[in-house]
């Protein structure tokens, strides 16, 4: 999920985490917050945490 | 990071592992409960039909009117763990792709999910049957633990069939069964099974579920957080220098306790040597395990961050002195496979057994906490967070949930 307004090149710089703005953007939005959910599983198989 | 945010975060990214990883989720029959408090029980009640009889029906002679009664068991919600650790902020610089919110949350969950399921994995112990060697060609058990190797794969998936089978009232109720076992006993399966598709890293996010194998239809899951029991013959006095060792873990005698992480003190009889080895073991259930004169503990950060694989407290071994029978006995609670040696020279690794699960699923209760209850707060005495993250739950194996799996006994080494 690209977090709202962001360009790709802030992506490639937070590999696709949130700043606690953004975060604070999408937190009430059900829909959203299942695409971060999502988005969350896979950065944490990226991180090669589990 | 502001702290609603990093709670929010956190508590998102611990629900996502915690219940992808938790592989009692799937094993037990769990429920989720929104608000659960401490020592709050559960009751749960079901008709007792073991007194009804079929009988032979006689004309006028009045029939025998059998007894039926609701049977009461009672769960109790008392198992609350957590966590607790104080990140700085310096710390919280964190590369790649997660935040140090959802990094935390992760890790903290995956440490909570083994413990949850150490502690239901060990109600295997309570299965009305177990199955060892002895089931592998008679209809009894013999106490000794079968080696669950791909020479006996055959006999251990049939013959555990059949004697769930016949417990059940007849191959009918064979059904929604699941096997779990630790990544050797997968090696094994695998090797039995290996012309099937065995893609084990498919087991990640899916509760611990090998997705494309299974043994006689049934699921297999892996886990290393199954119960051993381990057992100790030493019959005769220790003497200075000599050890014995559980996991990564050596205890060694010593005629004077010194500094080193491990020694326990030599009594002047080998029960009181066994006991001051019992009690360095059991030290380590402690919080904070603190030496005395009989044993140094192995303290519980490492000295640096090279990973040293779980501590010792992580493994949560409970020894007892068996004075009249002169064994050590331990057993580890979601311990998984431990290696055990010694080097007393009156010593013998009596046995060392892993508990496997085969059954049906849904035998073992399990309620727990849905959402994790955590709080985050500033440190008054440092630029840090304090965060503390529990989780609440209980487990009950009913009486008739214990008929519907096996406790199986498996040689560890």
């Amino acid at each position: 999920m690209k977090p709202a307004g962001s360009s790709h090149q802030a992506e490639k710089k937070t590999g696709g985490k949130l700043t606690d703005k953004e975060f604070d953007a999408i937190k009430d939005d059900p829909e959203a917050m299942k695409d971060y959910r999502k988005d969350l599983v896979s950065r944490i198989q990226k991180a090669g945490l589990y | 990071m502001a702290l609603a945010s990093f709670k929010e975060q956190m508590d998102n990214s611990y629900q996502e592992i915690f219940m992808k990883s938790l592989v009692a989720k799937e094993i037990a029959n769990s429920r989720l409960e929104k608000n659960l408090s401490y020592g709050a029980s559960v009751k749960r009640v079901k008709m007792f039909v073991d007194g009804i009889r079929v009988r032979d029906i006689a004309s006028h002679t009045n029939r025998v009117i059998d007894q039926t009664n609701d049977q009461g068991e009672t769960m109790v919600i008392n198992k609350n763990k957590g966590t607790t650790f104080r990140l700085m902020k310096n710390e919280e610089t964190q590369a790649g792709p997660l935040s140090p919110a959802e990094f935390a949350g992760a890790k903290v969950a995956m440490k909570t999910a083994i413990v949850v399921d150490g502690d239901v994995l060990a109600e295997v112990k309570n299965a009305w049957a177990p199955f060892d060697n002895g089931d592998l060609t008679t209809l009894v058990s013999s106490g000794t633990p079968v080696d669950f190797t791909k020479a006996n794969m055959e006999l251990i998936l049939t013959r555990a069939q059949a004697k769930l089978g016949k417990n059940l009232g007849g191959m009918a109720g064979i059904i929604n069964t699941a096997w779990v076992i630790d990544s050797y006993g997968l090696a094994e399966v695998a090797q039995y099974l290996m012309a099937k598709n065995t893609d084990f890293s498919k087991a990640i996010f899916q509760n611990g579920l090998i997705n494309d194998l299974k043994a006689n239809n049934a699921e297999i899951y892996v886990s290393e957080a199954l119960t051993s029991d381990i057992v100790i013959n030493m019959g005769t006095n220790a003497t200075a220098g000599q050890t014995v060792t559980v996991g990564n873990f050596t205890f060694t005698f010593v005629a004077s306790i010194g500094t080193t992480a491990g020694n326990v003190l030599l009594g002047g009889t080998v029960d009181a040597s066994r006991a001051n080895l019992v009690a360095a073991i059991n030290a380590h259930l402690l919080d904070d395990p603190v030496d005395t004169a009989n044993y140094i503990v192995f303290k519980d950060v490492p000295a640096s961050y090279t990973y040293a694989g779980a501590q010792l407290s992580e493994l949560r071994l409970t020894a007892t002195n068996n004075t009249a029978g002169n064994q050590v006995l331990i057993t580890g609670i979601g311990c998984g496979r431990q290696l055990v040696a010694t080097t007393v020279t009156s010593a013998t690794i009596g046995s060392n057994v892993v508990h496997f699960y085969y059954g049906k699923k849904g035998a073992i209760d399990v309620v727990i906490q849905d959402e994790v209850d955590t709080e985050v707060k500033e440190d008054p005495y440092q630029r840090a967070k304090i965060i503390l993250s529990d989780k609440l739950y209980g487990i009950k194996t009913f009486g008739d949930g214990k008929m519907k799996f096996l406790d199986v006994k498996v040689k560890t080494q």
